[in-house]
């Protein structure tokens, strides 16, 4: 039996080998071979160079929305968690439109799914719902956005975080003012007085004298102790503006800023009638000058 | 046994950020090396698996094209020709079920008329027991083919068809009482 069947091995294997050697392959089989290798790497350099364009693009749109998106993380992280009605909503659209619910409701793959909750007008309120919940959630995004950051998203602007609260959420006193005041970097604005709220003082930011203690003697007249009258003002809190067209609230800023300077004290509390509109900063944002009550600042360097 | 350069796939191994044209330089070497030495033989069984041998060619072809894509997988000529070969096990396979649904769905023609495959499995019929192993089931069949012609151990057949040894063995056995059967009632 063994024999036997080794004698059927041997004339199946001589068979086959037999009838093998019968069949010849063409000749060009690399070459086809090669072809079908060219077209899949011309399919896939279509593939790559549309994923570079991707990733290119990409990569400038991340780019250029980096500012936005550290902003709102900025926003977050100040406003803490969402708030509880866009958490809410939040909630209900992804109840609403969450696979499960629909499982759940005996919808399968392939088969209608039943009206839901929302009644045989499910099928067209859903979208609309989710096109308006989109479209304000956006609009209430970018609202805050631009209540919060001010100039964030306006790129003309390059203050971008510098804004102070008291440019925008400056009560009645900026109505009279229309010009927005951006305080440069490294100005205090003086603590509320006699107040427990937050100080959103319309002009006195721009003053750094504003700390000092109130004197009820409105001062106006000036002095211009060390640097004289000077056409324009100057840096410096020593320079007068007496002469100069651009009004100040209260007539000038003394050279010596002392607490007890009526000059100034005249100016931090009532804020005079006579303050006109427009003011201009008598400092540059590139020395702040930050002026404390008792500090001495420097004085002008103008001979 | 194609020796492949060691020094591209220690590269691909040790430096992660090789670039892909050397891995593609690489998969074409192999593929030209593969070529020359197992076209011929991958040809004849896929050809004794489909019974067509402009089929036989266009399945080994595309395994070749699928082992060029696999390339930074196996790295290695021993994987790539076990990968062809079941490769071409598996696109055979394909296509014989393909045949199988295009024969159902179209009108047979008259018996006395030859199809366009009778042509091309005449060359393989020369021998009756060819013609017996026609008649085997297909893993059968292909069992046999890759134990006589091929030459494989058993576990090769058995990674080759995706079985396991003791199928290879129930298969082979069956295969050879059927074919010994055929040949005595002819004889």
């Amino acid at each position: 039996m063994m024999t036997q069947d080794r004698d059927y091995e041997d004339i199946l294997r001589r068979a086959l080998t037999a009838a093998a050697e019968s069949i010849e392959p063409g000749g060009d089989g690399l070459q086809r071979i090669r072809h079908r290798l060219d077209s899949h790497r011309s399919a896939r350099s279509v593939f790559a160079r549309f994923a570079e364009w991707l990733d290119l693009y990409g990569t400038r749109l991340l780019v250029r929305l980096d500012p936005l998106i550290e902003g709102a993380r900025g926003v977050l992280r100040r406003t803490g968690p969402l708030p509880g009605p866009l958490l809410a909503l939040a909630s209900f659209l992804g109840r609403l439109f969450s696979p499960r619910g629909r499982r759940r409701a005996g919808g399968h793959r392939g088969q209608a799914s039943p009206p839901g909750r929302l009644g045989p007008a499910g099928a067209w309120l859903k979208p609309v719902l989710a096109v308006s919940a989109a479209v304000a959630i956006v609009v209430v995004g970018v609202v805050i956005l631009n209540h919060e950051t001010g100039t964030l998203i306006n790129p003309a602007n390059n203050n971008i975080g510098t804004t102070s609260p008291s440019s925008s959420l400056s009560g009645a006193g900026t109505t009279a003012n229309s010009k927005r005041w951006k305080l440069p970097l490294g100005v205090k604005t003086a603590p509320a007085v006699g107040t427990g709220q937050r100080n959103y003082a319309p002009a006195a930011p721009a003053l750094p004298a504003v700390a000092c203690t109130p004197t009820p003697k409105p001062a106006v007249t000036t002095s211009a102790p060390s640097g004289g009258a000077t056409a324009t003002p100057t840096p410096t809190p020593s320079g007068s503006a007496t002469g100069t067209p651009t009004p100040t609230p209260s007539g000038s800023v003394s050279g010596t800023p002392t607490p007890t300077s009526p000059a100034t004290s005249g100016t931090a509390t009532s804020g005079t009638a006579a303050a006109p509109a427009a003011m201009v900063l008598p400092y540059d944002a590139a020395d702040p000058a930050v002026v404390e009550c008792g500090a001495t600042p420097k004085p002008s360097q103008t001979p | 046994m194609v020796t492949r350069p060691i020094d591209v796939t220690e590269a691909l191994i040790a430096n992660p950020a090789v670039t892909h044209a050397a891995v593609e330089w690489d998969a074409d070497r192999a593929v030209t090396a593969i070529y020359s030495e197992h076209y011929r033989s991958l040809v004849r069984l896929a050809a004794f698996l489909v019974r067509d041998t402009s089929t036989a060619e266009e399945v080994v072809q595309d395994s070749f094209v699928a082992m060029h894509g696999a390339w930074r997988r196996l790295r290695d000529t021993d994987k790539a020709l076990s990968y062809l070969r079941q490769s071409v096990v598996n696109r055979s396979r394909s296509v014989l079920r393909h045949r199988m649904v295009v024969d159902k769905n179209t009108p047979k023609p008259p018996p006395d008329m030859p199809s366009a495959e009778h042509g091309a499995i005449i060359q393989l019929e020369r021998s009756a027991v060819v013609s017996a192993l026609r008649s085997l089931p297909d893993r059968q069949r292909e069992a046999l083919v890759l134990r006589y012609y091929g030459d494989l151990s058993e576990a090769q057949i058995a990674s080759v068809m995706g079985i396991s040894r003791g199928a290879v063995k129930s298969h082979t056995a069956r295969a050879m009482a059927a074919l010994r059967a055929v040949l005595e009632r002819d004889s």
